[in-house]
């Protein structure tokens, strides 16, 4: 006769080892969505929702970025810079944190972009640097700006 | 007259290695510029205030000046810094204030480096930032703002294929500056 295994015993529970734990939290913590976190870390998005929001780490959906409608379309106001600039020109603003994007996870960097301030610049104008000095072709970079819904004229906000 | 270019790179600290550069890539560099310069002097050195004394330009492997630059007295200081390019910025376009800060000759990027270094084959000319009227007089044109500041742009050198091209053309023309001054 066997032993009967209790409800909780170790093989049963799905618990994270403190690496796998840490690095979801990592992840989190810099706006990754659930998705590509199982995608990145093979740890179910159900597991990795649970420890975030336990750890108090907001959660992104894939709706979250999702392109935000012109101001001029919600009927917002024009912004105002810290600078006193106002933003009128400001066809659209990106929430998207770049650094997320497969730019940066290919070791190519872009640049955080940011709508809490700074400078305007296009993405064009961003990626200039980048394409100029060789890190990707316009051709690369464009297909990955397709991918995230943004384009090239686009107006992000620099945090300098 | 032969004049000089002195690399200077970190090395070990009470706490461990600074320098990101093996000898082969320290190597690279100063043979690309010796390559590229004007029949320059090019030696890569320990950073120690010693080093530098009988140099016409210093490329500092750092993203700000190292604190005995910084202790120097003016105008020793100031000198100094304007001889000096810094090859280890933050990215553009916040390099170009810390650029503005310590009032250096110029700087490179720490990922445009890294670059350079891991992809020859696909490297440029562009990605320097240097002060604007040194950019003019090597006749290169300046990128907009936001990769343009008060007095340093973003730039790549005419007809340069590399990064360590570029910076030989504008080393040159920051030692021509130097002498009409």
């Amino acid at each position: 006769m066997t032993a009967a295994r209790g409800l909780w015993s170790p093989v049963e529970v799905n618990v994270l080892s403190d690496d796998k734990k840490q690095q979801v939290l990592v992840l989190g913590r810099l706006g990754w969505t659930l998705r590509r976190i199982e995608e990145t870390t093979g740890i179910r998005r159900e597991t990795a929702s649970k420890y975030l929001k336990a750890a108090g780490v907001s959660v992104r959906s894939p709706r979250a970025r999702s392109r935000p409608k012109p101001a001029s379309e919600e009927g917002v106001s024009p912004r105002v810079s810290p600078r006193g600039t106002p933003e009128q020109a400001v066809r659209r603003t990106h929430s998207v944190n770049y650094a997320e994007t497969e730019l940066v996870q290919s070791g190519h960097e872009i640049i955080n972009v940011t709508i809490s301030g700074g400078q305007k610049s296009s993405f064009s104008n961003m990626l200039d640097f980048y394409e100029k000095s060789g890190f990707r072709t316009p051709t690369e970079h464009d297909a990955i700006l397709k991918r995230y819904d943004i384009r090239r004229d686009d107006i992000v906000l620099l945090e300098l | 007259m032969t004049r000089s270019v002195c690399i200077l790179v970190p090395r070990y600290t009470s706490v461990g290695t600074e320098s990101v550069w093996d000898p082969a890539t320290e190597s690279r560099f100063a043979d690309e510029l010796k390559q590229h310069g004007d029949g320059w002097d090019v030696s890569a050195t320990e950073d120690r205030p010693d080093a530098v004394q009988q140099t016409d330009v210093v490329l500092l492997l750092s993203d700000a000046p190292s604190a005995w630059m910084r202790d120097l007295l003016e105008p020793a200081r100031e000198h100094l810094m304007k001889r000096t390019i810094l090859l280890q910025c933050q990215r553009p376009p916040n390099m170009l204030n810390d650029l503005e800060e310590h009032h250096v000759a110029g700087g490179v990027a720490a990922v445009r480096l890294l670059h350079w270094q891991s992809h020859p084959e696909k490297d440029t000319g562009y990605g320097l930032a240097g002060l604007h009227a040194i950019v003019k007089r090597l006749g290169a044109t300046c990128a907009s703002p936001p990769f343009a500041s008060r007095n340093y742009c973003i730039f790549a050198g005419p007809n340069a294929h590399s990064l360590t091209a570029s910076l030989a053309a504008y080393i040159s023309a920051l030692m021509s500056e130097s002498k009409t001054v």
